[in-house]
Order: structure tokens, then sequence, then C-alpha cells
């Protein structure tokens, strides 16, 4: 049965006949093709979807189409032309309130239906008309500015853009490159995309943790209307995984974690699919999970992988223990621990825990995959790594790498999520099952939470040796990785997380145990700042123990401690004037916070004595984990009119790297940035190698090839120049889109002349289209040593800290966030607003695991809160009051202009800083976060009895503030 | 089946033909959202979002007879139609229903759902349901052989139980509109939450107190004890308002944890509930009193 409906849709009457079950999202992306409306949870809890219904914001995803019968509705489209961007447009840009631009169509949209009803809608109204759009990537400040700033502006005339940057534009604040796809809703997600002859697939999920597959019964499934595939794991015989080869495309005889992917169908549309899911049986014979990390360290006998030892590894870089749970073991040795302690006048041990929680990304994950005739395939992936998912596939299916094509357009957040390999083999399988046509699987949120990977727990136990004024002479640390069912990124989390599990410390004798462990849980891989945002919660909580037992401010305590030129690192790495300055963060964080003041007075209570303030300091450090041999390159191509396109192939899911790229090659090849273009989508076909989109090492691996390519277009456009003017190309400068003779400006080419070759008053031609190649590889690293973990590991660290204030209303245990300053050495700051929005989003996010985010499973392993209306990322209304980022500029002279990355730091202790301020406030340490108000209430009341909370211990110290008396 | 009624008696007709097989779909925050994970919550649809006049809140004095004069206690009160958005109930002057409206999801749900919607899924956290049944609110229900008034108070029965007949629509709300009342809720972040508690107060004209709690029990909970206790501790003041001793609220707070019944489930624990139920009555006292 279907129903005619009238709708006017940004001003244009339109009348359908629709089906009853329809939802105006699905009239609106399917029928009508305005895909700005995103679908991003399908249950109203994120705002993706949001459109003005009558000039009010609605849920797209909640509204049926028959119920919007004669309702008018504007969505982003509507927005404006296209061409000449609305204010709120143009202020998103401005402001840098765009990341990755998922969530920027409903966010504008929930804003302008505020501003239509609102003349002058004050902060706090500006805050709740945003409360219902969720936004991963951006922190909400620079949106709630550029919300702001419009509605002041219309007072004043209207709102005017700010000006445009100008060159040299490195250090400057020049705006996104992608910022008018994305304030308009035209940037084109995977989520967005239909292709002809398009089938979609859904998949049936494993409901138990550990399981024998007994039987699975495919046939019903396989005659239902519109099916043309069913694929069961039997089907697949291949193993994926990205550094240790353990994971089934479908799971084959046992199912390991709660939500793996067990059987999937193609049919024409997706109620087919799912239909013909639901028709699928299966018959398990369930299995006693191994849920517990420790318990799973020790087991022989209970494994999660009987057959360890005939998978596939790294060797040499990757050790796993068969016969064991143990997927990797990462061994640090330096010095002599026993000496170390036995030098100690105090030795402390404290054990931490974390809990595994999501990058959340606001796209799910989602993939096109067709296998074409002639042993072709073409992959379309919102992915962060297009060659990894190819290089992966290849090894997977012993296809040659040429056949198989991966594109990767804009990708709606990823976080770690989205590196290595993940649909695409599936995809590809079930396109090859139904006869070759296109087959797309997108991830409904609960599979994003239930099948896809997470951030690992960690259980960590930290012995620390300490003399009486305050060095550290040993610390021996055993870190337990809940890896879940598969190794994914966790094996080289557990390596990285090693090599830098003792913070920014000199540490003379140094012992470190990571083991990642596999567990009956859904499975871990990178998250921003892999391993160390979870060592460090378990360091920095311990430096602030550690200096209280010493009865010494913690903040004098680190700095005694901090790695400082002419020091080693753990893995012996010397520490050099190059590697950038940690005292200096720690430095400007606490003089912001005003730490001396308030370190040394009591923590302060409110007047009713209901509200506790503390403050908190912590360091954090990371530098990319990557292969000895990761590298990337470049290409940039002269247009006819002396533009470039610029090919490159590491993703800008939303950090901002595009724009960085265009600034560095505008400067280097001297012409506008408006003249440089970075084709969004990255194609394996056309774009040139890069390793992976992870580590914070794009904007300095790619930036540094990008130089190299941009000076190899200059040497064409001088050696052309040289011919032409007759003069050696040692006396040609370039600037302002031009080549001239040193001096004499007028005595120049411009490039135009000779973008496609130079071509002479009577006709002959020389030179040829300029066209220019830089690459960037890891010199030096090396591998770690299988026993004591030394060797270089990475190239480029990065320091920095973090100080808060916070507030823990005593009565509920909810703890408001009022200041976090946040400093970083960022050896040089290509794009003041990118980094700075980078701080703003790193912080916030850190903030959910720090308060609200944890996975919840049962007794039998069933993940419980796997969906956005029980798993609680920030919103709006969640962020603090304050937040300062702030830069140190030590440059890192291998760097692009100096410059390290600083992506994925801003969330790296960011729990650390608000654990240690609990402290302060109430005397009271805790162990594990989030520091959520059950546990905090619970923690309040009950600390110092055995009492555990959701498996939180914590405990008064006796001397809960012996800091403050300075004593020891 | 999908029908689209344009008015009251043709969907009382479609509810009598197709009984407990059809479910009532209005801002369809509850329904669609069951429809979009693929679970079908019912066979048939009766849409109410064109029969006009649904959605309009009204407010008289209550002068009903007395047979029909609920709530008993309101000189003056609202009639909310069924179809009343959180959006519309939050700009009431009725500070424990706004106050409640405004804690529903974000705008875009609170733009669309509805409170009978709200009322009728029975949830144990129903934000609306609570405030309501902190006012005494009356249901005027119907099915095709005419209307019955019942206050919500005997509308829950159990969880996700409710005295709704299978025939039956919730036509509209009536609530006191000059009562003073407080709401408050935790959840756990700053919006778009789930309540852990949420707690509604409220004082009646003759100085009666209310109180409510949902996530507190099987559903949205009358705290009968703590309102008698509330109603015989209250003083009048001078300016004719009502005012309570700190050791009255206390009391008040403890007789209420004594008096909700939350469990242990992975949302919250019983004890953390239990002792918020009591911070938040106190809290929302302080209000009333203020």
């Amino acid at each position: 049965m279907k129903s005619m409906i009238t709708l006017t849709i940004n001003g244009q009457r339109t009348a359908l006949e629709v089906p009853p079950s329809r939802t105006l999202l699905e009239l609106l992306k399917g029928d009508l093709h305005l895909t700005g409306a995103k679908l991003g949870c399908g249950i109203g809890e994120c705002g993706t979807c949001t459109v003005i219904m009558n000039g009010r914001p609605v849920n797209a995803c909640l509204v049926l189409a028959v119920e919007a019968d004669g309702s008018d509705i504007r969505t982003i489209e509507g927005e404006s032309d296209g061409e000449h961007m609305s204010d709120l447009q143009q202020a998103f840009i401005d402001f840098g309130a765009i990341q990755c631009g998922f969530c920027t169509p409903g966010m504008i949209m929930s804003a302008r239906a505020l501003l239509m009803r609102n003349r002058n809608p004050t902060r706090d109204e500006i805050v709740e008309a945003i409360a219902g759009n969720l936004c991963r990537c951006t922190g909400y400040k620079p949106i709630i500015e550029a919300i702001e700033a419009v509605a002041r502006a219309r007072n004043e005339g209207g709102y005017k853009t700010s000006e445009d940057a100008h060159a040299p534009y490195v250090g400057g604040a020049a705006k996104r490159i992608d910022g008018v796809e994305k304030v308009t809703g035209s940037a084109t997600f995977v989520h967005d995309m239909v292709l002809p002859g398009m089938l979609h697939a859904r998949i049936k999920i494993s409901p138990c943790a550990s399981a024998r597959i007994v039987h699975i019964d495919t046939g019903k499934a396989a005659a239902m209307p519109g099916v043309k595939a069913v694929l069961a794991g039997k089907d697949l015989p291949y193993k994926v995984g990205l550094y240790l080869q353990d994971k089934n495309i479908l799971a084959r005889d046992h199912v390991r974690y709660q939500g793996e992917m067990v059987a999937a169908v193609a049919a024409e549309t997706e109620e087919q699919a799912r239909a013909a899911c639901d028709a699928i049986s299966i018959q398990y014979d369930v299995l006693d999970p191994v849920l517990d990390v420790e318990e799973a360290f020790a087991s022989q006998s209970r494994l999660v992988h009987e057959e360890l030892g005939k998978y596939s590894w790294l060797k040499g870089v990757f050790f796993p223990k068969p016969g064991t749970n143990i997927a990797h073991h990462q061994k640090i040795r330096k010095g002599d621990v026993n000496d170390g302690f036995a030098r100690a006048s105090l030795i402390t041990q404290y054990e931490f825990n974390n809990p595994p929680v999501q990058h959340a990304p606001m796209e799910t994950h989602t993939a096109i995959a067709q296998a074409k005739p002639g042993g072709m395939v073409e992959i379309t992936t919102s992915a962060q790594s297009p060659f990894t998912v190819r290089n992966l596939f290849c090894h997977t299916f012993g296809t040659p790498h040429s056949k198989v094509r991966v594109r990767v357009p804009y990708v709606g957040g990823g976080f770690g999520g989205k590196a290595g390999i993940h649909l695409e083999p599936l995809v590809y399988c079930l396109s090859k099952a139904a006869g070759g046509r296109p087959v797309k699987l997108t991830c409904r949120r609960e599979e994003e939470f239930n099948t896809l990977p997470s951030r690992q727990g960690l259980h960590s136990v930290v012995r620390t040796g300490v003399t009486k004024d305050g060095k550290i002479t040993a610390l021996d640390v055993r870190y337990l990785w809940d890896a879940g069912a598969y190794a994914d990124y966790g094996v080289n989390i557990g390596r990285a997380a090693a090599y830098s599990g003792a913070g920014p410390y000199t540490i003379p004798n140094c012992s470190i145990d990571s083991y990642v462990v596999y567990t009956n849980k859904v499975f871990g891989t990178a998250y921003r700042g892999f391993g160390h945002l979870e060592v460090l919660w378990a360091i920095e909580r311990n430096m602030d123990l550690v200096a209280k037992r010493l009865g010494m401010d913690p903040y004098d305590f680190r700095m005694n401690n901090l790695l400082r030129t002419g020091d080693t690192t753990i893995t012996g790495e010397p520490f050099t004037e190059n590697h950038g300055r940690p005292d200096k963060c720690l430095e400007i964080v606490a003089k912001e916070i005003g730490w001396e003041r308030r370190w040394k007075q009591p923590a302060t209570r409110n007047a009713s004595g209901r509200k506790l303030r503390g403050v908190g300091l912590a360091m954090l450090h990371k530098a990319p984990a990557m292969p000895t041999f990761t590298s990337c390159s470049v290409v940039i191509k002269f247009n006819e009119d002396a533009s470039v396109n610029v090919l490159v192939s590491g993703v800008d899911y939303g950090q901002g790297t595009y724009t960085a790229f265009a600034q560095i090659a505008a400067d280097e090849l001297k012409i506008p940035m408006e003249k440089v273009h970075i084709p969004w989508d990255c194609d394996t076909d056309y774009t040139p190698y890069d390793w992976q989109t992870v580590a914070s090492r794009l904007t300095v691996m790619g930036g540094n090839a990008i130089i190299e390519a941009a000076r190899e277009c200059l040497n064409q456009i001088k050696q052309m120049a040289s011919h032409a003017l007759r003069i050696s190309p040692d006396y040609l400068v370039c600037e302002n889109s031009r080549v001239h003779v040193k001096g004499q400006p007028s005595k120049g080419l411009d490039y135009k002349q000779l973008a496609l070759g130079y071509t002479y008053p009577d006709g002959n031609s020389i030179g040829g289209p300029v066209i220019g190649h830089g690459r960037c590889i890891a010199h030096g690293l090396t591998h770690l040593h299988p026993e004591t973990g030394q060797g270089l590991p990475a190239l480029d660290w990065t320091y920095g800290a973090h100080a808060a204030e916070i507030e823990v209303d005593a009565e509920t245990g909810f703890i408001e966030v009022l200041r976090i300053v946040s400093a970083f050495d960022a050896g040089k700051v290509i794009n003041t607003q990118q980094c700075r929005s980078q701080v703003i989003g790193g912080v916030v996010q850190g903030l959910g695991s720090a308060l609200s985010e944890k996975f919840i499973f049962d007794k039998n392993g069933c993940f419980l809160n796997a969906t956005f209306k029980d798993y609680k990322i920030p919103t709006a209304k969640d962020i603090p009051q304050e937040m300062r980022p702030i830069f140190v500029e030590t440059p890192y002279p291998a760097g692009p202009h100096g410059a390290r990355g600083i992506a994925e730091h801003p969330m790296i202790s960011v729990p650390s800083v608000i654990g240690n301020a609990f402290a302060d406030a109430t005397g009271i340490e805790m162990f594990e976060f989030p520091l959520d108000p059950e546990t905090v209430y619970m923690a309040l009341n009950y600390s110092g009895s055995t009492a555990s909370v959701a498996g939180n211990k914590y405990v008064t110290l006796e001397t809960p503030h012996c800091g403050r008396q300075g004593e020891p | 089946m999908f029908f689209q009624p344009h008015t009251i008696e043709e969907a009382l007709a479609l509810k009598r033909e197709h009984g407990a097989a059809a479910s009532f779909i209005a801002g369809g925050t509850d329904l669609i959202v069951m429809m979009n994970r693929g679970r079908c919550p019912a066979k048939n649809y009766i849409d109410l979002s064109h029969i006009p006049g649904l959605d309009e809140i009204k407010r008289a004095r209550n002068d009903n007879p007395p047979a029909d004069r609920m709530p008993p206690g309101a000189a003056e009160i609202y009639t909310a139609g069924c179809c009343a958005t959180f959006s519309r109930l939050a700009e009431l002057p009725v500070t424990c229903l706004a106050g409640a409206a405004l804690s529903v999801g974000g705008p875009q749900i609170r733009n669309r759902g509805t409170i009978a919607g709200n009322i009728v899924s029975a949830s144990p956290a129903g934000d609306g349901s609570t405030a309501l049944l902190s006012l005494d609110a009356a249901l005027e229900l119907r099915n095709a052989n005419g209307p019955r008034l019942l206050s919500l108070r005997d509308f829950f029965l159990d969880y996700r139980k409710t005295a709704l007949a299978d025939d039956e629509m919730i036509v509209s709300i009536r609530f006191p509109a000059a009562w003073k009342s407080a709401w408050q809720k935790l959840g756990k972040r700053g919006a778009m939450n789930i309540s852990m508690v949420c707690c509604s107060c409220a004082v009646s004209e003759s100085g009666r107190f209310y109180a409510a709690f949902g996530s507190a029990g099987p559903s949205p909970m009358k705290a009968r004890r703590t309102e008698e206790f509330l109603t015989g501790a209250a003083v009048r003041t001078g300016d004719g308002g009502m005012t309570l001793s700190g050791k009255a609220i206390d009391e008040a707070a403890r007789i209420a944890q004594e008096e909700v019944q939350p469990i242990d489930d992975f949302r919250g624990g019983a004890d953390y509930r239990r002792a918020m139920a009591g911070v938040l009555l106190k809290r929302a006292l302080r209000q009333i009193i203020a």
C-alpha cells in the first residue's frame, strides 16, 4: 500500500508516492537524492539526520514520510545556492567548526532552527539547541563560537566573513579547504553512495561470547525474495589480520565474541537482506567464555585460539605464545631493576584498570565492493588507509595488487577505528557470490559497537623505587592488555605502549612486560593515541601517588624526573635538544592553572560544603608507532593555468591534514593557496602510495614529501626558464607564481607560460608539463631487541601536559570540569586554527573516556550498552567552561618546517589529569576510570571499606594530602 | 496496515476493529526506533497526526461537576491534547512538567515526542509521566462507546502494564495550572539522558504535597508515604505559601529512600538510585519552599 503525499522541500512543492514504512530520511536520501542529512544511529540519539520541519528541528530518521504529509521541510541543501554561503555556513568555515563533516549538516540545521525562532539567543540557548546533535571531532566549542558570531552579527548588519589567509601560509590560520563541501552537505561519504545495480548486505552476528557452531542452515534465507547471495564461514576459507592472521571473514567453527559476524546476505533491498538474515538458523554449542584478562593470561587450558601456533604473523616484531592466550609479549629491559630497587628509599606498588571504550565516529563503517570480470576488484570504503586495505586484501585472497582498486572518499571520522581492514573482504565475497554485482554493507550503530573493534581494556601493575629526594631509581611494570578475540592492531599497541610505557621520564632501571591477551570480548584496535591514554592513566596517576607518599609536590616530583637533553629513553634512545621540551609544557600548564597557589591550599568547598574543587596535572608523550619501513609519496602536477593538483593517499578524515598540505605546497611553490587543489578521493589506481593514515604521522611525513615534490616542480620550471631566458638556473628565483632573474623581477616568466612546457615565439617548444614527486621514508628505525626492547622505535616524539580544575558534587558524584589547560611541543604549528581545534576536540573526547564512556558486559560476555542511548559520548552540554590550548615550538629538524604530529595527543592523559584533580578535591584515589557519577558517589561514601562498585577499587590513602604541608 | 484517520471517531472505530493488533502512532519517537531496529511493534498503525486539535493545550477553571472535577485539588487546570509535544509542554508555567519536558532527549526529540506517547509507553524512566504523577494528573480515555476519566495514579499497573483497554486511546491529560512544583533529574551526562533517577514534587493550593519518582520502580511511582509525611509536616507561611523545616526535609528524604524500589541494572545500581532519590527530593523540596 502506498500513499500520495505532498511536501514542500526547500521551497519546492513535491508530490510523491510512498510506502507507509518509509522514513523522511529515507525519502530525502533515497527518493530525492538530498544526501546532506546523514544516518548516524537510527534511534534519534545523534542528530546527524536533523532537518527543519514546519520551523522546528526533527530527526528525519524518526519521522515517517506519511506523517510529514503537507509539511514544509528545510534541509542543508536549502541553506544556500551552493555559490554564496549562508551566514551559518560561512561562520562554520571561519571558526573551524568542521572536522570530518558528517555531523555538520544536521548541526547547521539545528542552529538555523534556533535562529529562526530566536533573534538573540544566549550561549546557553545555543548549547541547548545543539545538545541533540553529537559531534565526535570538534569538542563543540568552535561550533558554539560560530553560531554565537552569527547571532551577534544579526544586530550589526549581518555576519561578515573573516579575511582569508595570506602567504606565507605555514604558521597562519588558513581556513579548511574542504569547508564548502562540508557545510553545504555536498561532501559525499560512502554512506551516501549508491552504484548502479548495487545490492544491500546485512550481517548476522553471534549472540554469545564463546561457542562452537554446530550447524548453520542458510537454505530458507537463500530462497527468499530478492536474495542474491548468502554466505557463512564455511564458504570463506581465508584468514585476515593486520599483523597476525588470526581472524576469519565470517566465523568458522567457533565464535569468539558476542557480535562476531557469522553469516551475511546480499539482496536487492536492505529489508530483504535483513529478513533473510533473520531466516538463517544457527545452532550453537555455548561454551564458558574467557572474560577476565588475568585469568586468560594465566590459563593454558582455556584458550581463545587453540591454533595460535598455526597462524602467520610478522616475525621478528611480534612474539605470540602458542599454547597460551598471549598474542604478543613485548619486553623492555634497561639497567638493572633489582639494583634500582635496592637503592630506593621508598618502594610503592599500585594497580590500575581501564575499560574498553569505542571510537564512535559519527559515520559507521561502510564499504562497497564489486568483483568484476577478469579478476578486477573495486572497493569504495570508509577507511583510513586505502593502500593498507589493498595490501591486506591482496594478502588474504592472493590477488595481484594491480587488479585491486581501493577508493576512499570523505570519511566521517575514524580515530583509528577505520585503520586496517574490516568489512571489505566480506563485501567483496558477497559481490563475487552475487555474480559480480556491487554490494554495499553499512554497519548499523549497534553493529558498530558489537561487531567492530574498540579500544582495549588494560590492567597495569606499577612498582616504583624512589630516593628520598624524589628521583626514580627503578620502575617495574606489567601491562595486561585485554585484546578481545582477535589481535588486529592490539599487538602493535602492546608493543608501542611498552616502549612508551614509563612516561616521559628518565628511568635508569626499567623493566616492562606488556602482554597482549586474548579474551572472548569484542576485539581491540588503534584508538587515538593508541595505548598511551591507557598506560599514562597508570603512569600519571602513579606519579601523583608516589609524590604524595614522598610528601612531595607532584609538580616537583615530575620536574625532578622528566627527560632532558643528555638523558636516554627506556629503549636507549638519546634525548636531544631536538626532542622538544616536556618540562616547558609542564611549567606552562602549571602556571596557567595557578598550581603553586592551589596545591598549597586545602581543597576548596563551596558554602554548603557539597561542591569540592581540586586541581591536577598530567604529562603525556607519544611517537608514531609504525613499521621501520613506513613510507609515503606525493605527486604534484601543474594544470594549464598553473594551478596544481596535489595527489596524496593519506586520508583527511577530519583532522585537517589536507589544509596543512595545501599551505605547505603553496608556500613552497610560491603560489596562492586557492591555486592548490587536493582531490578528496584517495584512489590506489591514481594516487601515489601512502602506508596508513594513523599515528599523527601524516602532516610530518606527507609534508616532507610535498616539499620534495614541490622542489622538483620548481627545478623543472627553472630548467625551462633558464633556456628561455638564456641564464643559468642558479640565477633564477621563484615568487608570486613567477620565475625570474635574481634582482630583476621584470625579467622572467609566469608559471602559466611554463606549466605545460615552454613555447618560443616561433612555435618551437621545450620541456613539458610540470609534474613533481616527493617521497618520505622513516629513516634509521630499528626493530626492538626481542629480549631487551632496546632500539630506535619511532621517528619523532611529541610531548605535552594537561592541567585541570574540577568541581565534584559530593551529593550526586557528578564531576564538572571547570578548566583544562593543555600544552604541546608541536615543533611548528602549521595551522593555528586546526591545531586549536584538534586540541579542543581531543580533550573533549578524552573527557568522554574520563567521565562517562565504558563497555558494560554481563557475566556471559554480552555487551549491554551497545547503543548511543546507553554508551554516553559527550554532548555540547558536557564541555568544560574553559579549554586553553598552548603550543611550544621547539623545531623537529626532520619535520616539515620543524613540525611534529599532534592529532592524537590532546586525548592522551585527560583521564589522568581528571583522576589527579579528583584526588586533590576529595582525598580519594581512583584506580579505574570512568569517574561516572555513581562510581564517584560510591567512592565518596564507601571508601576505606572494601566495597567496590562496577569493578572499581578505590582507597583513601592514610595521609592523602601530606604534600600540602611539605613534610616527607 | 497504516491508517490515517482524520477524526477521533474514525481512529476509535479502527482501534475497536483491530484491538491489540493496532498501535496508535503520533510522534513516533518510540515506535519508529523499534521499526528502524527491524522490530515490528504492531501489525497495524493508526496515525494520529492528521487529526486536527490533538496537540492543543488549553487552560480553564476546574469547574466541572464534582464527579468530573479532576484533578480534584486544582482550581485551574490545563488540558493537554494527547499529541502535545514536549516542546510545547516545556513552555508551560508548570515548573515540574516544563522541567521534565525540557530534560527529554534533544530539541529534535522534544519536537516530535508526545505526552500521551510518554504515558502509554509506561517506561519506568518516563520523565513526563513522573512529573504528571506529582501533579495528580487525570487522563481522559475514550473508546468508541465514549469517554472515561482516570487518575494517572491508577493508570500504571506494573512494568510496562497500564489500565488502558485495547480499544481505548488517551485523548487528553488534565493537570493543575497553578501548583508550585519542582523537577530534578540525574543522568550520566549533561544532555540526552535517560533518567538514572528523577524526582518531581508539587504542592496543591490546599497545601497537600505530592512526590513522584522515575527509574525508581517498575513504573513511574508516587511516593505516598512521603507525600503524607510532607503534607503533615508542612507549615503555612504568612504569604500563604508552604514551608518545611530542614529536619522535615531530611526525614522526607529518608522516607522516600525507603519507599522507592529501584533495581540494579547496567544503567545504575539500586543503592545509588535509592540514595539519589533522597538527594533529588531534598533539592526539589528546597526549590518549592524557596
